[in-house]
């Protein structure tokens, strides 16, 4: 009996639209035994029999049914048993005219792909290893001491390093914080030093101040760090969490609105500094000033500055001004703003603020800011919401300026990374660190290594406690992942990670450079070396090598390209040659589109088009279009997801890669004769899905109009 | 190779803080709030102007707001910034009917229309001429001082004409010691004798004249200084310089105001508008009346003209009719005003003493006004003089405090809509004249075809 069994479910539609007969016998093409029908496979039933034949010593299994994004816990059965799902529903039944030969080709050859791939591939082994439980925690701020204690209590090890004498950062620096809870109406204590001795007291949280991090190498698990006061000393640790803060945008970029040229103009940084230590005084001749104006969005929302909003500069300066009211209720306060960004409850807090006399608030354009009557300040406001343009005079001002990441620009570097592509986490828009915004705000592009607070996102203290509890969690989930050989985001819970025939490598390096998580390190000759719990199994190395020597046990070059060569190009009577498109899916977005499209039930799809889905784009090698176009298809859609500065790649550059390979083989078209338009490169977000159906019918239409069929076709039967 | 499909265009970067805008700095005002202004507003009703967050939708569902520099959105954050000229030499305090529709929508609560008629208080206290008696008149307790003003100049101008003619004018005696025979208010002021008619009741008239024509007169002068300084001062805080038309926005404005076209726009307190309708047409048939009463005299004795008949006069004669039909409509008026303000203050705003010391004048009169006659037909002598005495005090402090009391919104709306609508027809006939005249464009097309 043979090892691979094939399944075909005839429920939701499926039997109504296929001759399952003829379906059944397509793995005898493949030496397979016929499959075995079920009216409704993802039934206790249906499981049983899978299960039963799995018992009796399956080790391969074909189920033809639903998208793989169906059930796939219930079609689990575990490691031994390597397991593929053929779309007969979303990909052939929900999408194509019923009992049609066209529709019949697209089952049988969507089948034919299943039984191929299962041929192809075997369940990896994990990468099991003696991993450590620790938490390094890279600075002592809010967010560090918060991600400590969290770690902590979870049972969890935790070393805290903080380069500062003390710990506490910027916020224990504070007089006092956002307001939390009472209705949001109050500015409150920071706390800090509370939260400081509960660290100084916790057993699990080792606390090293006025030390830096020297060197990490290694990987998630398996970290070594090196430290450094005085001496240096080196650990074990498990994951990292990088809570290295942020720097005030510097008062002395402000010149334009006055800092330096101007007296009795500061930062709102140095006013909170002067808050905590005492009175607002005027910095010219130490007297209170009776009138005390802000400007808003100081260097942020500028392209000539920092062109983000930092989100804390309205609430601040808000806090600000009820400082300078509760010191002395004479003090009149003016607030220019842009727009008063106040999010979620703290809007109560700026309606208490509204409601106070003192302080008075317009939307303006700042037009000028100069030497006022005394030592005082004149600003020229434009735009306000008084109709006009006013002149305001006070005798102190505060630029509310924004924050940049601790990391953004910082030479002395926090991490120092023994990594191939640099020793910090990368810095991607404005300098922070982060992956994937959308999909895995916690994840960076350093697999184990978390950033948490201001330094990956500008953010105020409860933001920051919030996000460094996320971190916390983070770094234990990666932990226990790691533990059994698994990987984190986006394909969690894969045991793979690449297998290379290290004879035949060049020491080209494009695996460990386009690795989009620096898994590769590299010997001394250039070798790359593989840290397989760094790995994200995304597949961009396999992609990128030009040998073609790197793999996955489940997931190889060889797979892909059998899987589109079982496709058929003629009709069922080998009388006529049908035109065939290969869409190479991505895995993340154009595959869910693709479903999307289905489960409305709206549109019918092309049957020329064969969807073959692979992990990223950017795992596509450039065997796979040369062999699909050698095997005849007529033209490859590479469906994958946006990139550039807004990319949706889950991966980052997955797509771009795919684009920038498919780009270089415009040569080995003109060799072959072939048009270059028969490739295309598609970018799909995923609340595009509707265009998709469009897009394929203009290429598929576009083809047979245009350029016929490929004339390889028939060389390829 | 092609690309296809939807392609993320960047996002578009916000301006620079300091992008280069024509500014004239000559011309920019430093802003400097007047925070006593501030307080008295909160003084005068408007506690919560600070919870504007210029969300503008008072503007939106005001229905009375003009096009062009529309209120209440920018009299909120004038308020707020302590503005006080701005808001005091403002159209648009004036233009609003305070019927709370702003209030009703403001999200905020922050009442709009409380504002609108705070301001109008500081206006009543501040603006006229001369500004001491504004100040005064806002004070409750100094309210029986200016009654007893009035009572005093009344008594003081009979015992005046007692010593002229003793034999006609029995002096101040009348109200404890009452004349026999039946209650004619001309006795009040003469001795009667003969038969009734306007000639005999011209001496007392005459004594009346004598004190409320110069009053009228004061407070005419007093109105008409301050309609010039506030026209002068609206014209040099409203941004629109250009021509303006008072003539036809006089007829215009009269016209709206006889038929409370405006005001019948307001949703929230539609009774309002027919409230303030009824109140002001009494008044106007009341001002009719006692203009009757003065042709009739005056043609009487310097023309000789015999055109009222005898006094005293009865229903249905046209003084009566017009008098008693005046009083009866602003009764109507004032109460179903009232008693809208009362039990729906949270929609109209709290009444202020600026209000009450209006409507206590004003009931006083109609009140008062209408006991005179029962009363003297009843022929309740002993009440019936000292209650038409009363009557004049009211009358008295009704017209001689008129430009500092409520009465005020009389010429200072009239003012205002006279204002908005000669700047609105000026504006229009700018825009008419500018406009570039249309047929030699037609030629030179016609020209080019051809």
């Amino acid at each position: 009996m043979s090892n691979t069994k094939t399944y075909i479910c005839t429920g939701c539609g499926i039997g109504e639209c296929l001759d399952i007969d003829k379906l059944k016998a397509v793995p005898k093409d493949h030496s397979l035994e016929e499959s075995t029908v079920h009216p409704f496979l993802c039934s206790p039933e249906g499981i049983a029999t899978i299960q039963k034949d799995v018992d009796a010593g399956a080790t391969k299994v074909v189920v033809a049914a639903c998208s793989r994004r169906v059930f796939p816990e219930r079609f689990t059965f575990g490691r031994a048993v390597f397991l593929d799902r053929v779309n007969l529903r979303e990909g052939v039944t929900w999408v194509s005219e019923p009992n049609t030969e066209d529709t019949r080709l697209l089952a049988k050859d969507y089948l034919a792909m299943g039984c191929v791939r299962v041929s192809k591939g075997e369940n990896p082994e994990p990468f099991i290893a003696d991993l450590d439980n620790t938490v390094l925690v890279v600075g002592g701020g809010i967010t560090g001491l918060t991600s400590a204690l969290e770690v902590s209590k979870a049972g969890k090890k935790v070393v805290l390093v903080e380069k500062e004498k003390e710990l506490g950062g910027f916020m224990s620096k504070m007089k006092a914080r956002f307001p939390r809870g009472d209705g949001f109406m109050a500015p409150e204590d920071t706390g800090m030093k509370a939260k400081i001795d509960e660290v100084y007291g916790d057993k699990n949280i080792t606390v090293h101040t006025g030390t830096v991090v020297e060197k990490i190498a290694g990987q998630p698990g398996m970290f070594d760090v090196t430290i450094k006061n005085g001496s240096s000393d080196t650990f074990k640790a498990g994951t990292i969490i990088q809570a290295t803060g942020f720097k005030p945008y510097p008062g002395e970029k402000l010149g334009h609105l006055g800092y330096g040229s101007t007296k009795n103009v500061v930062t709102n940084a140095e006013f909170e500094e002067m808050a905590a230590t005492g009175d607002i005084k005027k910095p010219t001749d130490g007297k209170e000033p009776k009138t005390v104006a802000f400007i808003q969005c100081a260097g942020s929302r500028d392209p000539e500055h920092l062109s983000y909003c930092s989100e804390f500069c309205c609430m601040a300066t808000l806090k600000h001004a009820s400082y300078l009211r509760q010191q002395n209720e004479n003090i009149r306060v003016f607030i220019i703003y842009k727009d008063m960004r106040t999010p979620g409850k703290y809007e109560y807090f700026y309606k208490s603020i509204q409601d106070d006399d003192g302080i008075f608030l317009t939307r303006g354009e700042v037009a000028s800011v100069e030497a006022g009557p005394g030592d005082g300040v004149s600003i020229t406001v434009s735009d306000t919401l008084l109709g006009e343009s006013i002149k305001i005079n006070a005798e102190m001002l505060v630029l509310a300026a924004g924050m940049e990441s601790a990391q953004a620009n910082n030479e002395e570097g926090t991490l120092h990374l023994d990594y191939r592509q640099g020793p910090e986490l990368p810095g991607l828009s404005h300098g922070f660190p982060d992956s994937h915004y959308i999909c895995f705000p916690y994840e960076t592009r350093r697999t184990g290594i978390y950033s948490a607070g201001p330094v990956r996102h500008p953010m105020d203290g409860s933001a920051s406690e919030m996000d460094a509890t996320g971190a916390a969690l983070k770094a234990i989930q990666c932990q226990e992942l790691s533990r059994e050989g698994k990987a984190v985001h986006p394909r969690v819970g894969d045991t793979g990670y690449p297998d290379i025939r290290r004879d035949s490598c060049t020491q080209c390096k494009r695996c460990t450079e386009e690795c989009p998580y620096s898994m590769y390190n590299e010997d001394d000759k250039s070798n790359p070396e593989i840290n397989p719990l760094r790995c994200r199994r995304c597949g961009i190395c396999m992609g990128a090598c030009p040998q073609k020597i790197i793999s996955f046990k489940d997931y190889s070059i060889d797979m892909v390209s059998s899987m589109l060569r079982a496709v058929s190009m003629q009709d069922e009577a080998e009388e006529e040659y049908k035109t065939r498109v290969l869409i190479l899916g991505c895995e993340n977005d154009a595959l869910p589109a693709l479903d999307m499209i289905a489960q409305d039930r709206m549109t019918k799809l092309n049957p020329m088009v064969r969807i073959l889905p692979i992990r990223c784009l950017g795992s596509m090698s450039m065997e796979w279009l040369n062999d699909a176009l050698s095997a005849g298809y007529d033209g490859v859609i590479l469906m994958g997801c946006a990139y550039g500065d807004d990319y949706q790649c889950h991966n980052m550059k997955g797509s771009e890669l795919a684009h920038e390979r498919m780009t270089k083989l415009e040569d080995t078209l003109s060799r072959m004769g072939l048009e270059k338009e028969r490739l295309l490169f598609t970018p799909v977000a995923i609340n595009d899905y509707k265009k998709l159906p469009g897009i394929i019918e203009e290429f598929v239409k576009q083809i047979d109009d245009d350029f016929g069929h490929n004339p390889f076709k028939e060389f390829a039967i | 190779m092609m690309t296809s499909g939807t392609t993320l265009s960047k996002n578009s970067q916000s301006k620079s803080c300091f992008e280069e805008k024509k500014i004239e700095m000559s011309t920019v005002e430093i802003i400097e709030p007047d925070f006593e202004f501030m307080a008295e507003l909160k003084r005068m009703g408007s506690e919560n102007f600070n919870k504007c967050y210029q969300c503008a939708n008072c503007t939106a569902v005001c229905d009375v707001t003009p096009e062009q520099h529309p209120f209440p959105r920018k009299e909120m954050i004038w308020a707020q910034w302590g503005q006080k000229d701005k808001l005091i030499y403002n159209p648009s305090v004036w233009l609003c009917h305070l019927c709370g529709d702003c209030t009703a929508h403001c999200p905020r609560d922050a009442r709009p229309s409380d504002l609108m008629a705070a301001v109008r208080n500081v206006s009543y206290k501040e603006l006229a001429f001369p500004a001491i008696l504004g100040k005064l008149m806002s004070k409750p307790a100094m309210s029986p001082l200016f009654y007893g003003i009035g009572a005093a100049l009344l008594a003081g101008i009979m015992a005046v004409w007692n010593i002229v003619n003793p034999a006609r004018h029995p002096g101040l005696s009348v109200l404890w010691n009452p004349p026999s025979g039946d209650v004619i208010y001309s006795k009040f002021f003469s001795i009667h004798q003969g038969a009734n008619s306007v000639a005999n009741m011209a001496p007392g008239v005459k004594v009346i004249d004598s004190l409320f024509l110069p009053v009228m007169g004061f407070a005419i002068s007093m109105a008409v200084i301050t309609t010039i300084k506030m026209w002068k001062g609206m014209k040099a805080h409203h941004p629109y310089k250009g021509a303006v038309k008072v003539i036809p926005a006089l007829i215009g404005t009269i016209i709206d105001i006889l038929t409370h076209k405006n005001f019948h726009k307001c949703k929230t307190n539609k009774s309002l508008g027919f409230g303030h309708m009824f109140t002001l047409w009494g008044f106007l048939l009341l001002f009719v009346a006692t203009n009757l009463v003065l042709v009739f005299m005056y043609g009487k004795i310097w023309f000789g003209l015999e055109v009222g008949g005898p006094t005293p006069w009865e229903l249905p004669h046209i003084v009566k009719l017009t008098g008693y039909g005046g009083a009866m409509l602003t009764l109507l008026g004032l109460t179903s005003m009232i008693l809208r303000r009362m039990t729906s203050a949270d929609k109209l705003g709290k009444a202020g003493w600026t209000d009450w010391n209006f409507i206590i004048a004003i009931y006083g009169v109609i009140i008062t006004g209408i006991l005179c006659p029962v009363l003297r037909i009843g022929g309740m002598a002993g009440i019936a003089y000292p209650m038409y005495f009363i009557h004049l005090v009211f009358v008295f402090y009704l017209l001689a405090y008129l430009p500092y009391s409520k009465f005020a919104h009389l010429f200072y709306r009239t003012t205002a809509m006279v204002f908005a609508k000669s700047i609105e027809l000026g504006s229009k006939g700018a825009v008419e004249e500018t406009a570039p005249p249309a047929a030699p464009v037609e030629e030179k097309e016609e020209e080019v075809a051809a």
